[in-house]
């Protein structure tokens, strides 16, 4: 090749070469359907797109709301972790309510007379065979007792609560009976008044922490009638709310007694503990020497007493049956 | 890559809106296949490597056109648009095809069509061989300011680089193209 005897190639020259050179170019005939059937596939991919994008922001929206909600159903969210040291001070502080004392299976007693007159709930009153903790495992806890009302101020006592502390913050509260109203003096300040269903009169009274959320529930006895003792549940709700339970419309529903009517002999007692009440119903029809004992557990929740688990049956003699027979729940005050 | 002048996002619109702007969208991409398609697909056959890629490369422009109408704000640019997205497409095809050819030689399509006929007419062309001889960007300044008669502003938005550049690969692009077609001429 002989550079010298090259000339420059001029850009129109170029423009006509380059023309020439893809003239030969002809579009083929399929190029408009091609392209159309392009934008139909994009147009057909992008609404299931859209909607399946969608359809994961909404469940990521739902994943959210259901972390950051305070889950209800989880046991480790209660709002406020009782710190220990405070509770047990309060203990030696000699706090208004009755003595307490924190037993090392975490029920608590109640009473300064020594372990001999203690009450506690806990303690058997009948014999294993119709224990409801053989057969309801003290693992299965009662529906609803994790529920932790919000609007209750936050909890400073120990679970269980001691006896009387209604407010949860380790002090015990000051309780006065007023005919058919329950008068509650919180340590926290604040008191409230409970008014009891027509025609009960409050005659006793005893604290007690019945689903061991930390704050104590106040059982009171409302009324005597032949022999059988009734008494209600009191929970307190929120600063200014302290209701009576019920447990299927009975405001009364517990009782301990007994009637007789001819040979056969009707019995009844509970006790309380830290994951409800265990009400005991004893029919003797030999004149009381054996009794067919059925124990029935009650849960305390916020929206009332709740059976659960499945009662238990068992036949006792009089001197096993009968210590079951009464209202143990701590000591009973004036 | 380059953005087209007046090629900005724009807010999301209602559904009838939205329907509008297709409609028009559908009108444009006719318009725009008739009068432009030819020559878009030509232009592809002299920066592409591969002349039976250029026509796939075009019609995936306008696809893409058609779907970004509604964000284009200067309709009149669409055509400036289609040119950008072949030469973005025409680059990233290339760069595809270095990487195949690295790893395995891509076997030549066996089928015979009258297409073929034509492309082949064209790879044979003597202007064609020695473009593909050049650096990609003097091939894509040579093809954007000789064959598709763009100003030197034009095809420097067009590929990305200052006037000055497309200035200097040009003139040695031209420079190189004369000696190797001075033995033709």
């Amino acid at each position: 090749m002989n550079g010298s005897e090259q000339s420059q190639l001029g850009p129109e020259e170029l423009s006509r070469l380059l023309h020439a050179a893809v003239e030969p170019i002809r579009p083929s005939p399929e190029a408009y359907r091609q392209i159309k059937a392009g934008v139909e596939r994009r147009r057909r991919w992008r609404a299931p797109l859209f909607a399946a994008g969608g359809a994961v922001l909404a469940g990521l929206a739902v994943l959210g709301v259901l972390l950051l909600r305070p889950g209800a159903s989880s046991s480790s969210s209660r709002v406020v972790e009782p710190p220990p040291a405070l509770g047990r001070s309060s203990l030696n502080s000699g706090s208004p309510g009755p003595g307490g004392a924190v037993s090392s299976n975490g029920s608590t007693t109640v009473g300064s007379s020594g372990p001999g007159a203690s009450q506690s709930a806990t303690e058997p009153g009948i014999t294993p065979t119709v224990d409801p903790t053989s057969n309801v495992p003290s693992s299965t806890s009662p529906p609803g007792s994790e529920g932790n009302s919000p609007t209750r101020p936050p909890l400073l006592g120990e679970r269980p609560a001691i006896a009387g502390d209604v407010d949860g913050d380790g002090k015990a509260d000051t309780v006065r009976l007023n005919g058919a109203t329950v008068e509650v003096t919180r340590s926290r300040g604040g008191t409230e008044v409970a008014k009891l269903p027509t025609g009960a009169t409050a005659t006793r009274w005893a604290g007690f922490d019945l689903d061991g959320d930390g704050y104590s529930e106040l059982v009171v006895q409302t009324g005597s009638a032949s022999g059988v003792d009734t008494y209600a549940v009191l929970r307190f709700m929120a600063p200014g709310d302290i209701s009576v339970l019920d447990n299927n419309g009975s405001t009364s529903p517990v009782t301990a007694g007994g009637t007789s009517s001819g040979s056969t002999t009707t019995s009844t007692g509970f006790a309380c503990s830290n994951t409800g009440i265990r009400q005991v119903v004893g029919t003797s029809t030999d004149g009381g020497a054996n009794y067919d004992v059925t124990v029935t557990m009650l849960a305390v929740t916020i929206d009332g007493l709740t059976q659960f688990g499945t009662p238990s049956t068992g036949a006792l003699p009089a001197t096993s049956a009968t210590p079951s027979f009464s209202a143990r729940c701590g000591d009973w005050s004036k | 890559m380059t953005l087209v002048e007046g090629w900005r996002p724009v807010p999301a619109r209602s559904d009838a809106a939205r329907s509008a702007v297709a409609r028009d969208a559908d009108q444009a991409l006719t318009a725009l296949y008739a009068e432009h398609y030819r020559s878009l697909v030509r232009l592809a056959a002299l920066l592409l490597d591969d002349i039976g890629l250029c026509e796939e490369v075009v019609q995936d422009a306008y696809i893409r056109v058609h779907a970004a109408w509604g964000r284009l704000q200067d309709k009149d640019k669409a055509l400036a648009y289609l040119r950008q997205t072949v030469v973005n497409l025409a680059r990233s095809t290339l760069r595809r095809r270095l990487v195949a050819l690295k790893h395995a030689p891509k076997p030549m399509p066996d089928a015979a069509s009258a297409e073929e006929g034509a492309y082949s007419l064209v790879e044979r062309a003597a202007v064609v061989q020695a473009l593909r001889e050049l650096p990609r960007r003097q091939r894509e300044a040579v093809v954007l300011r000789y064959y598709a008669d763009m100003s030197e502003a034009d095809a420097a938005a067009v590929m990305g680089c200052s006037v000055g550049s497309v200035k200097a690969y040009t003139s040695r692009g031209l420079a190189a193209l004369s000696t190797k077609l001075a033995d033709l001429r």
